[in-house]
């Protein structure tokens, strides 16, 4: 497994810092909320308090980080490894993506086959086999039998 | 209906066909899903969260609560045949079954851990039959006051407890609180950071969330460090009996791990990850064998297996008696509930019995389900853990996404679940917590009901909030554990006295 490191004290106050950011886009929008009264407060009040807790959360993750030694890293993958997180990631957003339009089914066996690919040595053929196997056991499963209504290309797939 | 009458009629809820089968769907999935690398027990729960709003609210939860502890079952077999813990708390498992596999022993200590699991579940059972009735009778006198303190106070110790730093736990929580604001508001109706999309004027999907969290950010873990698998060794029927010196040295650990098990099981926190780690080192204090821990001592084995049981039998009573889930799973079934109109809290003894004596029942039912069907079913779960990743990472990817998509029939969810992905893989590697986000998106709009109810039956007073001496007290505990780690540092520093760290590292 190939990894690499990245400073620790900067992951958390970039995460600390994006934090302080939404918290203020969250409360901004919820002051737009009406408050109502005190006893019968209104949508605004407790996204206000919980913009004030995101708030102290974020400080919380800044101090911290401002706490970390500068040599303390977290791993991160590099390498292959990297690239096949990428590859994971390309493929899931391509699976999510074109499943409203190609239908459920047929990004399935699509996704299925990839990945295989990514993820083993096998031959297309041998993945093709398994990919179809796979997504027709699921079609008949959960869209054949139990009537599940998923995305569909055509008038069965 | 006392502890007695009580149980008898959960048994004749439980001994339903439906009810039955529930239970052994639940257990067998469980099971599977604890066996099965990239699923953890949450992850899969919430993909059968779907199914169980087309069961009737009983069957749901039974076989919710039937995956659960079906899950622990499951992780220990993985622990112990390839050193790879199906979920966190069969991580301590991996120190000594490994080794004992290694010495021929694998089978005998399946059984010992089939048997101990059964013990802790059962006598787990008993506990909460006893313990649960008690506690809704305690809960009867809370107010608004006291069950906002209950639930904002449980959630803040939850995330803290969690393991990690503060940060760690509050930040990923204060995600959740927000999440949990978005769609409309159930009391005014007003739509709330919905940017005009219809789709989530009714919030984000819970399911969405967890399977995103636990599941597909899990397997993106599994394939970035994508390894060798490791074969188990074959398991034969005949090597499955332990002796008995075996068996006379698991009785002492099967009786701590269950006590302490149970105990861990009611308190906030990753319940049965601590219990387990808590039970290894108590074996580690009190056992005659401890100089063999960690080198293959069945001690180390019985002992936090029957814990990680009996707490997660146990972490049913907050959920049952009072309507507070301490824990992901606990908040799943909390969801559930909330879905089949069965209002949680300590009137859904006498409101909904057959819920409450059903599920505790079916426990006692699926215990003894898991310990006849999993010592034949050994063989089964070990030529499963030889299919390779890229045959089973695809067929939980497929079946995530359906689950997703099918509780709303909505492609926002399936976008939801790839951000939600990304977000609790980038969490994760920075070491956040995952399960105080779960748990805040759950208990979010119940807080926010607590504080309203609050202020509208005090006219507006916020004093009610901190006047009661039931919610004082809450706040207190609170604050002690909120404050621990600081204080344990200003000690160390200050005095030079050096305490253990209370809070682990981390329990994800």
């Amino acid at each position: 497994m190939s990894n690499r490191t990245i400073s620790k004290r900067t992951a958390y106050l970039s995460t600390g810092g994006f934090g302080l950011l939404l918290s203020a886009g969250y409360v901004a929008i919820a002051m737009q909320l009406p408050f109502g009264e005190m006893d019968a407060p209104g949508a605004g009040l407790f996204p206000v308090l919980v913009g004030a807790i995101l708030c102290f959360a974020s400080i919380a993750t800044i101090v911290e980080g401002w706490k970390t030694p500068r040599a303390e890293g977290i791993e991160i993958p590099a390498g292959q490894d990297r690239a096949r997180l990428f590859k994971l990631i390309a493929l899931l957003g391509l699976y999510f993506g074109t499943m409203p339009w190609l239908g459920y089914t047929l990004s399935s066996c699509g996704f299925a086959l990839l990945l295989m690919r990514l993820l083993s040595p096998l031959s297309w053929l041998r993945c093709s086999a398994y990919a179809a196997l796979m997504t027709g056991t699921i079609y008949l499963c959960f869209i054949a039998l139990l009537k599940v209504p998923m995305p569909s290309f055509a008038l069965f797939f | 209906m006392d502890a007695l009458d009580g149980i008898l009629y959960g048994l004749s809820v439980a001994f339903t066909f439906n009810n039955l089968l529930a239970a052994l769907v639940g257990a067998l999935a469980g099971t599977l899903i604890g066996v099965l690398p990239g699923l953890g027990p949450t992850a899969g729960i919430a993909m059968i969260l779907p199914l169980s709003y087309s069961l009737d609210p009983t069957s749901g939860l039974i076989m919710m609560a039937g995956m659960f502890y079906g899950a622990m079952y499951g992780g220990s077999t993985t622990a112990i045949l390839v050193n790879m813990p199906g979920e966190s708390a069969s991580v301590i498992t991996c120190l000594d079954g490994y080794k004992l596999t290694k010495k021929g022993r694998a089978g005998a200590v399946l059984t010992v851990v089939a048997a101990g699991s059964f013990v802790g579940g059962v006598i787990s059972v008993v506990g909460v039959m006893l313990f649960a009735p008690a506690l809704a009778e305690v809960g009867l006198l809370f107010g608004p006051a006291e069950f906002f303190a209950l639930t904002a106070g449980g959630l803040l110790l939850f995330s803290r407890i969690s393991g990690g730093t503060l940060a760690a736990g509050i930040f990923p929580m204060a995600i959740g609180l927000m999440l949990s604001t978005v769609g409309q508001e159930a009391v005014t109706g007003q739509d709330r950071f919905t940017f005009g999309l219809a789709e989530l004027t009714l919030g984000v999907e819970l399911v969405a969330l967890v399977v995103g969290l636990y599941g597909i950010a899990e397997i993106m873990s599994v394939v970035e460090a994508l390894q060798k698998q490791v074969k188990p060794l074959p398991v034969k029927l005949r090597d499955m009996f332990p002796s008995r010196q075996e068996w006379r040295r698991s009785v002492a650990p099967y009786g701590r791990g269950t006590v302490l098990g149970f105990i861990f099981g009611l308190l906030p926190g990753p319940s049965a990850t601590l219990a387990s780690f808590a039970a290894y080192r108590l074996e580690q204090a009190v056992s005659k064998y401890k100089h063999e821990l960690g080198e293959g001592a069945i001690e180390g084995v019985a002992g936090p297996e029957t814990a990680n049981n009996a707490a997660a039998t146990s972490s049913m009573v907050p959920l049952l008696a009072l309507g507070i889930p301490f824990g992901p799973v606990t908040a799943l079934m909390l969801a559930a509930m909330m879905v089949h109109g069965v209002q949680p809290g300590p009137m859904m003894m006498t409101a909904h019995p057959q819920v409450f004596w059903g599920v505790i029942a079916s426990m006692l039912v699926g215990n003894v389900m898991l310990v006849i069907l999993n010592v034949p079913l050994i063989s089964v779960w070990v030529s499963l853990l030889r299919v390779p990743n890229h045959i089973f990472l695809p067929i939980i990817l497929m079946v995530a996404s359906v689950g997703c998509y099918s509780v709303r029939n909505s492609m926002l969810d399936v976008g939801m679940l790839f951000v939600v992905a990304l977000i609790g893989y980038t969490l994760r590697k920075l070491e956040f917590q995952l399960a105080p986000m779960v748990v805040g998106l759950v208990l979010g709009p119940l807080i926010e009901k607590h504080m309203r109810e609050g202020l509208f039956m005090s006219l507006g007073e916020i004093s009610v909030f901190y006047t009661s001496p039931i919610a004082i007290a809450i706040w207190v505990l609170v604050l002690v554990v909120l404050l621990l780690e600081p204080l344990r540092q200003l000690f160390a520093r200050a005095l030079g006295i050096k305490v253990k760290k209370i809070i682990p590292e981390s329990s994800e």
